[in-house]
Parts: C-alpha cells; sequence; structure tokens
C-alpha cells in the first residue's frame, strides 16, 4: 500500500514534469526558437509584416517535446547607441559623430547561429556602424553632413550596415546621427569666428546708426539754410517793395514843388539832427543853423 | 538560521510558523522541529496561537495535525473537509489573478497567453485568471516630459552656417490610446526611445537652420519641426507615442560668444539713440529756422509798413503845408523856418563866440563830455 502509494506519486510527479514540459507561451513581444538537443526545430512568432504593413502575431501557447529546448528572443525594435565616432570628412576636417542604430531580430535562428545573444549583436552592430559612417561622412565635406544630405547618408549607412550585417538575422530600421559636433578645439575656433562676425555686425550697425544720425543733420541743417535764406529773400523783396512804395508816395507828393519840398525836408532833417540838449559852440552870424541843411539839398538837388 | 532559534526565543521566523500558510510547511519540515519543542520554546504565542487555531478548527484541523507531528494522522475526517474548503479557496485566490481594476487615465492591455487580446477601459474587469491571460496597465492619458540639454554638450549643436546653437528643449509625449499595446510590444525602452529620436530630429532640424534664425525667428517653427518628424519616426518604429508638444526652452548662442551676441542689441539700442538725438536736433533746428523764417518776414513787413506809413504820413504832411504855401508863399517859408529854428534853438546848450571879440574861447568840455557819455 505504501509502495504503491510512492510509486503514484513519482509516476504524477514525472507526468506533470513532462506536462509542464511539453508547452511553453510566447509573448507577442518575443519570438521563439524551438532547438532539440541544438537542432533547430521551428520558430514561433517570427517578425514579419502582412502586405498591408501589419505585423503579422503569431504569439500564444504551443506544444513541444518536453526534451526540446525553447531560445526566447525579443521581437522589438531595440535601440543600440553608437557613441563618439571621430570622423575626418573630405575637406579634411574633424567631426564627433554619436550616432544609434534601431534594429530587430527578424530571423531567429541565424541570430541565434551568428550572434547567440544582444550583447552579442551589440558589440557587432557597434563595429559595422562605426566604420560605416566613418566611410560615408569621409566622403563628403562637413557641410553637407550638418545639414545637406545628412538624411541621405543616413540612409545610405542603414543600408551598408544591413548588408554587412545580413547573414546575422537583423534588420536595421534606422541609423540615425545625433550628434555631429566639431572637436573641442575647432569649436573654440568657432566661437572665435562667431564672436568676431557678431563683432563686426554690432560696428556695423552702430556706424550705419552715425551714417543715419549724419544724414538727418545734414538734411535739418540743409532745411535750416533754405528756409533762412528764402524768408532773407523775401524780406528783401517786401523791403524792396515798400521801399518802392515809398518813394512813389513821395514823389508823388513832393513833385508837386520840388524847391518847397526841399526847404520844408531840411527844417524836418535839421530839427531831428539836433536834438535835445546839444552843446552848440558858434559865433552869432552863423546861428541860424537850418540854413546849412537847406543849402546842401539845394547843392544835392543839382541847383 | 533555525537552529538558532532557541536563543531568539519566539523572535525567530520559524516561531509563528506553525500558524502560517502551507507553503511554509514545507520550509519547515527538513528541520522536522517537534510542536512540543516549539511549545517550549515561546509558551505563550503557542498558546495564542491554539486558542486561534481552534477556533478555525474546522478548516485548520488537518493542517494542525499535519504540523504538530508527521506520524500523527488525527482528524482525518476534518481534513477532507478541510482540504476542499482550501482548495476552493484556492480557487478564489486564484480566480482573483483575473481581476483588474483600472485607473482613471489607464488601460489595461489584456494578454492570452502572451498574445495580445484585448484593452479594457477604466473600471473593475474580469479576465481569465493567470496564467492563461494577463494584463499589464498602461498610463494612456498621463502626460510625460523628456528635457534635452540640459547637459552643455547635450545642448550645443552646430548649425547650417556652422555656428553653434545652445537649444534646450523638452518633449511632452503621451501614450497612444487607441493603441496603448504598441507601446508595451514593439519598441524596447520607449521612453528613452523617445529623447535619442527627439534629440536627432532636433539636431537635424537645427543644422537645416541658420542660427540668426534658430535663436530669434524660426524657433516656433524649428519645434514644430521636430514635433513632426519625431512623431512621424516613432510612427515608422509603431512605438505607440504622441508627441503632443515640443518646446523649445532656451536657444541662444553659446555661453561663450554670448556676450557678444548682446553687444549687437546694445549697438542697435545704440544706433537708435544716435539717430533719436539726430532727429530731435533736426526737430529743433528746422522748425526753428522756420520761426526766425517768419521772424524776417515779419520785419520786412514791418518795415515795409512803416515806411509806407512814414511817407504817407509825411506826404500828407507835405501836403497840408504845401496848401497853406500856396497861399502865401514868403511869409509861410519865413515862418516855418523862424519856427524850426526857435525850436532847435530852444533846446540846444548854447556856447556863442564872438570871433571878432578875441576872447579866449572857453568850451565846458565837463558837459560836453557828460553829454556825449549818455
Amino acid at each position: 500500500m505504501k509502495g504503491f502509494l510512492i510509486v503514484f506519486i513519482v509516476i504524477l510527479g514525472i507526468a506533470g514534469l513532462v506536462g509542464l514540459n511539453s508547452f511553453y507561451v510566447v509573448r507577442q513581444d518575443q519570438q521563439a526558437l524551438v532547438l532539440q538537443f541544438g537542432s533547430p526545430v521551428e520558430v514561433r512568432n517570427e517578425y514579419q509584416e502582412s502586405e498591408s504593413g501589419q505585423m503579422v502575431d503569431e504569439a500564444g501557447l504551443f506544444f513541444k517535446l518536453p526534451w526540446e529546448e525553447v531560445i526566447t528572443l525579443d521581437r522589438k525594435n531595440i535601440g543600440t547607441d553608437i557613441p563618439d565616432i571621430e570622423v575626418l570628412a573630405s575637406d579634411q576636417r574633424r567631426l564627433t559623430v554619436d550616432a544609434f542604430v534601431r534594429w530587430r531580430i527578424v530571423d531567429p535562428l541565424k541570430f541565434y547561429q551568428r550572434l547567440r545573444t544582444e550583447i552579442g549583436a551589440n558589440s557587432q552592430l557597434q563595429r559595422f556602424t562605426e566604420s560605416n559612417i566613418r566611410d560615408a561622412l569621409g566622403r563628403v565635406p562637413v557641410p553637407e553632413i550638418i545639414s545637406g544630405q545628412r538624411a541621405s547618408l543616413m540612409e545610405e549607412i542603414r543600408l551598408n550596415v544591413n548588408d554587412a550585417l545580413a547573414g546575422t538575422g537583423i534588420d536595421i530600421i534606422d541609423v540615425r546621427i545625433r550628434q555631429a559636433d566639431l572637436p573641442a578645439a575647432v569649436a573654440e575656433g568657432v566661437y572665435a569666428r562667431m564672436q568676431t562676425e557678431r563683432q563686426q555686425e554690432a560696428q556695423r550697425i552702430r556706424s550705419e546708426g552715425e551714417e543715419r544720425a549724419r544724414l538727418i543733420r545734414a538734411q535739418a541743417e540743409r532745411q535750416q539754410t533754405v528756409i533762412l535764406a528764402e524768408a532773407n529773400q523775401e524780406s528783401e523783396q517786401v523791403r524792396g517793395a515798400g521801399d518802392a512804395q515809398r518813394n512813389k508816395i513821395y514823389a508823388d507828393a513832393y513833385g508837386r514843388d520840388l524847391d518847397f519840398f526841399r526847404f520844408q525836408r531840411a527844417l524836418i532833417a535839421c530839427e531831428e539832427a539836433i536834438e535835445e540838449g546839444t552843446i552848440v559852440v558858434t559865433d552869432p552870424g552863423n546861428l541860424d543853423l537850418c540854413q546849412v541843411f537847406i543849402d546842401r539839398a539845394r547843392v544835392a538837388g543839382g541847383q | 538560521m533555525p537552529w538558532n532559534d532557541q536563543n531568539n526565543g519566539g523572535n525567530g521566523p520559524w516561531g509563528s510558523g506553525g500558524g502560517s500558510g502551507g507553503g511554509d510547511d514545507k520550509n519547515k519540515s527538513p528541520w522536522g522541529r517537534p510542536s512540543g519543542n516549539g511549545g517550549g520554546q515561546g509558551p505563550d504565542l503557542e498558546d495564542q496561537l491554539r486558542k486561534v487555531q481552534d477556533r478555525f478548527k474546522g478548516a485548520w484541523g488537518g493542517r494542525n495535525g499535519n504540523g504538530s507531528g508527521s506520524g500523527g494522522g488525527g482528524g482525518k475526517g476534518l481534513g477532507i473537509a478541510g482540504v476542499a474548503l482550501l482548495c476552493g479557496a484556492l480557487v478564489v485566490a486564484w480566480a482573483a489573478t483575473g481581476v483588474v481594476i483600472v485607473d482613471a487615465g489607464q488601460q489595461a492591455a489584456v494578454f492570452q497567453f502572451g498574445k495580445w487580446e484585448r484593452n479594457l477601459p477604466a473600471g473593475i474587469h474580469i479576465h481569465l485568471p493567470r496564467p492563461l491571460e494577463t494584463h499589464v496597465l498602461i498610463p494612456v492619458e498621463e502626460q510625460q516630459e523628456v528635457r534635452i540639454g540640459e547637459r552643455s554638450e547635450e545642448s550645443l549643436m552646430l548649425t547650417q552656417d556652422e555656428n553653434i546653437a545652445d537649444v534646450q528643449f523638452s518633449v511632452f509625449w503621451k501614450v497612444k490610446s487607441d493603441r496603448p499595446q504598441d507601446f508595451i510590444l514593439n519598441v524596447k525602452d520607449p521612453e528613452s526611445t523617445v529623447q535619442t529620436v527627439a534629440e536627432s530630429v532636433m539636431r537635424e532640424v537645427v543644422g537645416k537652420s541658420e542660427l540668426q534664425r534658430v535663436i530669434t525667428t524660426e524657433r516656433a517653427e524649428v519645434a514644430q519641426q521636430v514635433r513632426e518628424q519625431t512623431q512621424q519616426l516613432l510612427d515608422e518604429y509603431r512605438a505607440g507615442v504622441d508627441i503632443l508638444d515640443v518646446q523649445i526652452a532656451k536657444g541662444d548662442p553659446p555661453a561663450q560668444v554670448i556676450q557678444a551676441f548682446n553687444d549687437v542689441n546694445v549697438a542697435q539700442q545704440d544706433a537708435e539713440q544716435v539717430i533719436n538725438e539726430a532727429t530731435r536736433y533736426s526737430n529743433r533746428i528746422v522748425p526753428e529756422a522756420r520761426g526766425e523764417a517768419s521772424r524776417i518776414l515779419q520785419a520786412a513787413e514791418g518795415y515795409r509798413d512803416q515806411v509806407i506809413a512814414d511817407a504817407t504820413g509825411q506826404a500828407s504832411r507835405f501836403n497840408q503845408i504845401y496848401d497853406e504855401y500856396r497861399q502865401a508863399p514868403r511869409v509861410t517859408k519865413e515862418r516855418m523856418y523862424l519856427e524850426t529854428m526857435e525850436r532847435v534853438l530852444s533846446r540846444t546848450e548854447k556856447t556863442i563866440l564872438d570871433n571878432n571879440s578875441g576872447a579866449v574861447p572857453y568850451l565846458p568840455l565837463d558837459r560836453t563830455v557828460r553829454n556825449s557819455g549818455n
């Protein structure tokens, strides 16, 4: 009885063990490689896309023979950093490039045979990507790397790395240059150039401001001169017109009797010339001061 | 180290083992501690336990018998009921692994043997228990922020005109709510993927722009482009990520040259100032000149009016006198002369000297000087 129970338990245990080992679960983000004593039997949930571009999923619970071994590999899009590659561009200038590779296992069997693990894949990827980046960027000058052909260069590198790793069951989804920087010493030069450029710009702005200011001043001064000159011109015209008018008035009036005019005007002149308090030193025979004015006027009038 | 338990009294992990779950019993059995021993080392605790166990006699009977001695087969009838109950409890516990509470802002992706089956919205839900179905809770509404460029070497980027810009920015993203399973299934380490992709896109976009634009006018445009291209790449990766926004926190020239860049702004201010001063000067002298012109004109017109008025006045005076004179020429002339002389001489200081008198002329020089000084 007791022995029977033990045998039963042992059989139950073995059956359980066999049962558990006859099933395996493949998660949707994994792919599985089934090996029988090292030789491949089948691949489950291998990465593939349908014609419409959707991922084909085959995840789930599967049966296997108890002695078959299941290797689980990632099915995700995996990123690998490629740090600090010194690149010599075709214009003999150096760049420090920092990139990353996005890749995926598409053939679990090849991957397992050639690379075994993601760590193995990483080191291969780093080596091949680095050398391909060097090659591709070495053929173009720096400006093309920075801006011009960046996208097409990255695509070219992707294709090359993909070719180089063709037999390893890896698909390179994307190679992207993250940083492409000048080495520190060159960067210093760039800073110096940027600085002088800015200084030139500042000087230009200041000088142009000065130019403009002087123009404004000169225009203002010209305007000032013109305004005053025109005013003087008009003023002289007005004055001249006034004088002419005056002369005409005088001529009209005095023309009636020139002699009497002279007499009368000389008296006025005399009266105005000799002011209040003027000191007159004379002898008694010459006291008729205004006669001098009258005589002089007569002489000036030509009579 | 169960054999040290004697020193530890009842505090050891095994002291309370009698009352704990069945799983512990397995660990306990290798050292095969009889219950008598156990009672000896922690009598109070054991008593307490025993009381509790008595209360649940129905349920714990079989277990108790097991625990108190390997040879003891007491309470076998109760044991069957107990086992049934235990099994029931285990079934309930197992079924409970199929209960999922989804928080607001989350979704639960349910997997059947690892294959994605469906998504569950917020609330309480039931799926088949483990390991038939499992679930992963994904925060689909929570906004995440990745800041890029906080380390200095990360923020310096080459521009198209081969200058260097110092750019710091933040990417705001969340898990796509229509396909949250993509977020956990398709891309390894999606958080850092967002960061590296956004950084490389930013550098590409900045590399295609001129420095002056990056740091001034085109900031928003750059952010927009980075948002779009990052989204596009992540969609190609099927990352299940929505880029909500890219915000450029800082787009400056590098610290080494910022002084020179600021000086350009200062220069602009300086130029403005010089121009303003010139304009001020212009605004002063031109109106002043116009005012002066008006003054000159007014003076001229004043002169004209004055001389005309004078002339008119004198002419009319002359005319009046002349009319008088015509009537009596000699008399009028003499009268006028005398009247004028009278007025003139009456207001002068006269010193009359007779040349023939031989007197020494005496000039009142002090008065002369005083007068001329006035």
